[in-house]
């Protein structure tokens, strides 16, 4: 029997201790030892500070025009890493300066194969392992339909994913993502740090025992509560308020989770979070930046089918 | 046979207008500058005036429901290849079998190199702007 569950059913089970996500520093260690950059750099330092930085304005927009309504899926099993490495990779892949020349949205990235490379077949995943895999094995695979592959990913399939943890993502599918990998990832240690990255564009994803409460208040944050073994991505920087830097998080778990109100435009499901609570969250040692996605090709159209059609 | 054309036309558009969930009665479109449209004067040279009713009435057909389709809630062409493939799809089911088929030598031609032209040759989603656009070149081919 599979373990999938309604949103409500995932967001109780999560207060309730159920492990999406595991900071393994070990593992973390061991892909930080592979990477040409296994640190987030000094060259981007400041470049974020004082500003207000919105990447995920970018996602939403080609959200929009693809028809999908923005950070809707809610996860139906314990795959939150596989949502916040693919929130994370959207941040970048949307905001590369090659989307508006040769490069295409086409698309959100697929969950499951990221939830399928986890190595096991029970809930959840080691975050270093799925980002790792993004950046070394596999890569990015779109919400579509892969015909030469016998496989739709247009819609969220969370039973795709848990069929693959334990015997592996199917060679050919790792061969298809493997030709989008996420060109460099690094490890965020400091909050300024994830405020650079998310002022460049690039994609942070956090993995925590941090919980939060269900509200947000005037200024959309939400302040922490309890403990969630989960995985989230970052999708924005305020640091407009001295001494007191805010991030946006944006959870899996739909729209209906949590209630308040929104500030800077920010999505549904998500909620800001305080300089301080950043800190606490990147101590865990679980928090990524992602970005030089390799991207998708712009399709050209040859004709408009009329010559085919009338001669 | 004219009525015969027209009713395919209608019908195959009734088609693309149901699947898009608009109605089909009414005219929305509304006069941007999104982009310039080159006219094609010569894009259906040659072609005779019965014919080239046909295809006027097509393409503004065409030029109202690419607009209506954008409003609907869920939009059945998303992206410019999207378009293309239906716009290809409705000129088969409204001009196959009428006799218009190899009609006029470079007619497909001509059509496709104004429409990459007026509407661009690559891949990208509908926005707005895009599909007005798109509108105002079907307009124009007449």
């Amino acid at each position: 029997m599979e373990d999938t569950y309604s949103p409500e059913e995932i967001v109780r089970l999560y207060e309730d201790g159920l492990v999406g996500s595991v900071c393994d520093p070990e593992a973390t260690a061991r892909l930080a030892a592979t990477l040409p950059m296994p640190f987030f750099g000094f060259t981007l330092h400041g470049s974020g500070a004082g500003k207000l930085s919105l990447p995920f304005k970018a996602v939403v927009e080609f959200e929009k025009a693809t028809g999908r309504k923005p950070y809707d899926e809610a996860q139906t099993t314990g795959d939150c890493v596989s949502h916040a490495v693919r929130n994370a990779i959207d941040i970048a892949r949307a905001n590369d300066p090659d989307i508006h020349s040769t490069e295409d949205w086409v698309d959100r990235t697929a969950t499951e194969p990221l939830y399928g490379a986890r190595g096991h077949s029970g809930q959840g995943a080691i975050c270093s392992d799925i980002v790792g895999w993004a950046h070394r094995t596999g890569g990015c695979m779109l919400r579509k339909k892969y015909d030469e592959l016998g496989l739709d990913l247009s819609q969220y399939n969370a039973s795709v994913g848990i069929r693959w943890g334990g015997r592996g993502v199917p060679a050919n599918v790792t061969s298809a993502a493997a030709k989008h990998r996420v060109g460099t990832i690094s490890l965020i240690q400091s909050w300024e740090q994830a405020r650079d990255a998310l002022a460049n564009g690039y994609g942070v994803l956090a993995c925590s025992s941090v919980g939060f409460q269900h509200t947000r208040n005037s200024e959309g944050v939400a302040r922490p509560s309890g403990v969630w073994q989960h995985a989230m991505a970052w999708t924005a920087a305020d640091d407009t308020r001295p001494g007191d830097c805010r991030f946006c998080v944006q959870n899996s778990w739909g729209y209906s989770w949590i209630k308040g109100d929104r500030v800077h435009g920010q999505p549904e499901g998500s909620f800001w979070v305080t300089q301080d609570v950043a800190k606490r969250i990147i101590d865990h040692g679980g928090t990524w930046a992602v970005s030089n996605v390799d991207g998708f090709p712009r399709r050209q159209l040859k004709d408009w089918g009329a010559k085919e059609v009338l001669g | 046979m004219g009525w015969v054309r027209a009713s395919v036309i209608a019908a195959c558009l009734l088609v693309c207008a149901g699947a898009a969930g608009v109605s089909w009665v009414q005219s929305v479109l509304r006069p941007v500058d999104t982009r310039p449209v080159v006219v094609p004067a010569s894009v259906l040279a040659g072609v005779g005036s019965a014919d080239a009713k046909q295809l006027r009435d097509f393409y503004a057909a065409m030029a109202d429901i690419v607009v209506r389709d954008g409003q609907a809630k869920e939009p059945v062409c998303k992206t410019t290849l999207d378009l293309r493939n239906r716009h290809k799809a409705a000129l088969q089911m409204a001009f196959a079998m009428t006799g218009m088929v190899g009609k006029y030598p470079g007619l497909g031609e001509r059509l496709d190199a104004y429409l990459l032209d007026a509407i661009g040759g690559t891949d990208v989603p509908l926005t707005s702007a895009i599909r007005e656009s798109a509108s105002k070149a079907f307009a124009a081919i007449r």
